[in-house]
């Protein structure tokens, strides 16, 4: 028998679950595109026979990008992607799909957060993968001698290997020389410019700028204007130690709002601008920059256009995609309620 | 015309002779020994036998010089006339016939004063380092040690031993002079030490060198190989200098490290912002060329041009010079006609298969980690895989520990990483004047032993030195390496470099203690003398003060300060 009793402590109570928020809309990464659909099915199980032909036979490069794009973002390496490449030695698109996906392979090993958070021993494994995607995409390029699309893909490649600002611009340059508005070089030369991938907000917003005013009305290009503001905007905490407050109102600077404005008007918002596959992606990084400008109406004109066709970027900067497109819709509809019952709002 | 050679035999060693292509007499007397025949505490014996033959103070009317390669020493010279020649040889015969052990101190102190203008190996004696640790080709990373330590008695056996009859060969280009002599001793080639290559897992890369990449390539001699590295070069200055402009110079340089093996350096200067782009475009290059081959143009231009070179000025030299280190190396010597036919049958399987042996023995420098080559291959090791057990000190200055036992000294800068060198594998033992001591393993790993760094310091250098024997002693007048600050952890003792500025010892916390100490013996003496609230404050001060000290030297010791 002990001498002493300590006093037992009170039974805690079990740890209650935190309560989950409400999930938004569901998000699809193929933006409706029932062919995209279909051929994600049969990759699933392995079938990439008459996604080869489908490929084979997409020669508009926009279209070619955005399959290859959505549908090579897969988790893990599958096997069936060496017998297809096995299988058809002659063809470019085993290589382009390989490469496309060795690109998103390796940034799976990586995390998309930044290098800091990044363990030491991944870094060889993100380069390797880094390294044979851009052997697989340089052959795809050597095979197709007029398909932008290897290039455009693989300035991501340079981008992660760090392969300076001189290459980005050469393999951008290899694109546009094969299709001058190659809509996916130009997004993702704005994270080739950017700060984070050694570049600089200046070199960013020049090569968005230029782009913009050299691209014609009615292309998806212009969306480098709104992709350049939210690359700064979602940077500024890490430039100074007000960039927080100076991020609550970036996108109410009259300049800034007027360039998103002048790029929507040239593209989303113009009679003459060409629906493709990518158009769900426009619309929906113009919809978060108005809603962050706090330009309501124009916010909802493009939600009424999306639809159902919610897109991850960039909405997955507010958290869960879904969730953050809906309260930018509810807040805009409080907004403009309340604006309708006092009085009236206008869109500059 | 390509060159005709002829070959003889004057004094028992062999002579080879072309036609000159300028009409004037040029020679070399080629021995078959150089750098990578010596070891490290012998380092330079070659060089300073090659500076004592010709150190005889006569001026020559003629141009006249000698240089010491990896595994060749030649003595050579050009002028009109052919007599010179005659001279040039004799003088050379009687200088390493010579008794130079008055002049030894002089020309050591040239050659220290040469290799101090000069600079080190860089990175190319890095890799060669990487390649085969303190022996053979990895001796070009370090200064030549054997300066320091020679005397006339070693420096004549090694001049005995491999400046013989056998071992030379005399190529003249031009006319033969009349009452050649080649008084040379009488002796055969002695057989050279084989290769020993660390195990290394290749391909592989180590950080060093200011700028730019470098890759090092080895492999067997061959026509393929020879034509293989002329593409690789041509297609890298192509695309970084004429396409991309992110190079100025891309460079090649090859040696024979035996009588089948050579050493290619391939190098590509860059800025810092450009070496990434520059790394991967050479690999991408390389990689290429392993893939697919040469193409037939290619192999044709590379025959053109060494025709060109061999129909040149230069080119009886080239030949000859060539041939002599075959026969040298008792290899039939080729024909160049004959070197021209097999490298135009140079296929692009065979180009492939050539580049594929290199890529896959490369190491390659590069000045920091650039990604596009740490998703090629892994870095090369930058710590021991074997270890030591025995007596364990902690570093006064850091958290490194050094364990010393029987079979070697172990250096753990951080758990799980350690530098050993082991006595049955020691290159050498270099003491310098501070008490600092370099232990130098034949796998080119190094320990730096500080006596004022650990507990029982002088006692381990004593211990140590009793283990090492007394042919691996090198004792150098001057100041060891500079330890590292007190908030590095040390590393690995890189290549030593004779002539660094002196270590500082840690005198500064000695001379607080001592203080604290007085402080206490003042508070006794106080209180002896009768001033007892005074003294016991004094004692309490100081004693206070100690352990203070004490506590906060501890504490610097587990933070690995």
């Amino acid at each position: 028998m002990a001498l002493f009793k300590r006093p037992r402590p009170a039974a805690a109570p079990p740890p209650q679950p935190a309560a989950a928020p409400p999930k938004g809309p569901p998000v699809d990464p193929l933006a409706g595109d029932a062919v995209a659909h279909r051929f994600r099915a049969e990759l699933a199980e392995g079938r990439w026979q008459e996604f080869h032909d489908f490929l084979e036979a997409t020669r508009d490069w926009t279209s070619r990008d955005f399959y290859l794009s959505r549908l090579a973002d897969i988790t893990g390496r599958p096997a069936w992607l060496d017998e297809w490449a096995a299988a058809r030695p002659g063809s470019p698109l085993p290589w382009l799909f390989r490469g496309q996906h060795g690109v998103f392979w390796a940034w799976q090993a990586r995390g998309s957060g930044r290098a800091s958070t990044v363990a030491q021993d991944t870094w060889p494994v993100f380069y390797a993968r880094l390294v044979d995607a851009d052997r697989d995409l340089a052959r795809a390029a050597a095979m197709d001698d007029e398909d932008p699309t290897p290039h455009a893909r693989s300035i991501q490649a340079a981008l992660g290997l760090d392969l300076g600002q001189t290459e980005k611009h050469k393999r951008f340059g290899e694109a546009a020389r094969r299709f001058r508005w190659h809509r996916s070089a130009h997004t993702i030369m704005i994270q080739a410019t950017a700060a984070k991938w050694s570049g600089s907000n200046q070199e960013m917003f020049e090569f968005a700028r230029g782009s913009s005013a050299e691209a014609p009305e009615g292309s998806g290009v212009h969306v480098v204007v709104p992709l350049a503001h939210l690359e700064k905007w979602l940077n500024l905490p890490r430039e100074s130690g007000d960039g927080e407050a100076r991020q609550l109102q970036y996108f109410r600077d009259g300049q800034v709002r007027a360039e998103i404005w002048r790029a929507a008007d040239r593209s989303v918002r113009s009679p003459r601008y060409q629906p493709d596959q990518y158009t769900p992606s426009d619309r929906n990084i113009f919809t978060m920059c108005f809603f962050l400008m706090q330009d309501y109406q124009a916010q909802l004109e493009q939600m009424r256009l999306i639809g159902p066709l919610i897109e991850a970027s960039p909405w997955k900067y507010h958290g869960d995609p879904g969730r953050a497109y809906e309260q930018a819709r509810t807040r805009a509809l409080q907004v403009i309620g309340m604006a309708q019952g006092s009085g009236s709002h206008r869109a500059p | 015309m390509i060159p005709v050679v002829e070959t003889g035999v004057v004094d028992g060693v062999t002579v080879l002779r072309s036609a000159s292509a300028t009409g004037r007499n040029a020679a070399a007397l080629v021995f078959r020994v150089g750098r990578f025949d010596e070891t490290l505490p012998v380092a330079g014996v070659t060089h300073l036998v090659e500076h004592l033959t010709l150190s005889t103070g006569q001026r020559a009317s003629y141009q006249f010089n000698a240089e010491v390669s990896g595994r060749f020493t030649a003595f050579f010279m050009e002028s009109a006339d052919p007599a010179d020649t005659a001279d040039f040889i004799t003088t050379a015969c009687r200088g390493l016939a010579g008794d130079h052990r008055q002049g030894l101190e002089q020309e050591k102190r040239i050659l220290r004063t040469e290799a101090a203008s000069r600079g080190g190996a860089g990175a190319l004696g890095a890799c060669l380092n990487e390649r085969y640790g303190a022996s053979g080709p990895g001796l070009a990373a370090y200064p030549e040690y054997g300066l320091h330590r020679l005397g006339w008695a070693e420096v004549e056996a090694w001049r005995r031993s491999w400046f013989t009859a056998g071992n030379a060969v005399l190529w003249i280009s031009g006319t033969v002079p009349d009452g050649l002599r080649l008084d040379l001793p009488p002796g055969p080639a002695p057989a050279a030490a084989p290769l020993r290559p660390l195990g290394l897992t290749l391909p592989g890369f180590a950080p060093g060198g200011r700028g730019g990449i470098g890759l090092s390539l080895t492999g067997r001699l061959s026509d393929a190989a020879s034509v293989t590295l002329d593409i690789l070069q041509r297609r890298l200055a192509q695309m970084l200098r004429h396409e991309r402009g992110l190079s100025y110079d891309v460079a090649q340089a090859r040696e024979r490290l035996d009588g089948d093996i050579f050493h290619a350096w391939l190098t590509a200067d860059a800025l810092p912002e450009q070496t990434s782009s520059v790394a991967h475009a050479m690999l991408t290059v390389f990689e290429s060329l392993a893939g697919h081959g040469g193409t037939d143009e290619e192999v044709a231009e590379y025959a053109r041009r060494l025709r060109d070179g061999y129909e040149s000025p230069a080119g009886p030299v080239m030949i000859l010079h060539r041939q002599a280190q075959d026969v040298l190396y008792g290899r039939p010597a080729r024909e160049p006609a004959k070197i021209l036919w097999a490298a135009g049958q140079v296929g692009p399987e065979a180009v492939s298969d050539a580049a594929r042996q290199l890529l896959g023995q490369m190491i390659v420098a590069t000045p920091q980690l650039v990604p596009a080559i740490q998703g090629r291959m892994p870095q090369l090791p930058a710590w021991s895989a074997t270890t030591v057990s025995g007596v364990i000190r902690r570093s006064r200055d850091s958290a490194a520990s050094l364990t010393t036992g029987s079979l070697g000294v172990m250096l753990t800068p951080e758990e799980g990483r350690h530098v050993t060198v082991c006595f049955d594998a020691m290159a050498a033992l270099l003491c310098w004047n501070d008490g600092q001591r370099t232990l130098v393993g034949t796998d080119g790993f190094a320990v730096r032993l500080d006596p004022g760094e650990w507990p029982d310091g002088d006692a381990v250098v004593r211990s140590v030195e009793a283990l090492v024997p007394p042919g691996l002693v090198v004792t150098i007048d001057s100041p060891g390496p500079e330890r590292p600050p007190r908030d590095q952890a040390p590393a690995a003792a890189p290549p030593p470099v004779a002539g660094t500025s002196p270590a500082r010892p840690r005198v500064w916390p000695r001379i607080l203690r001592g203080l604290c100490f007085a402080v206490v013996a003042f508070g006794i003496l106080a209180i002896a003398g009768g001033d007892v609230s005074d003294g016991i404050a004094f004692v309490v001060i100081g004693v206070l003060a100690v352990a203070c000290q004490q506590l906060w030297a501890q504490r610097r010791v587990r933070r690995g300060r």
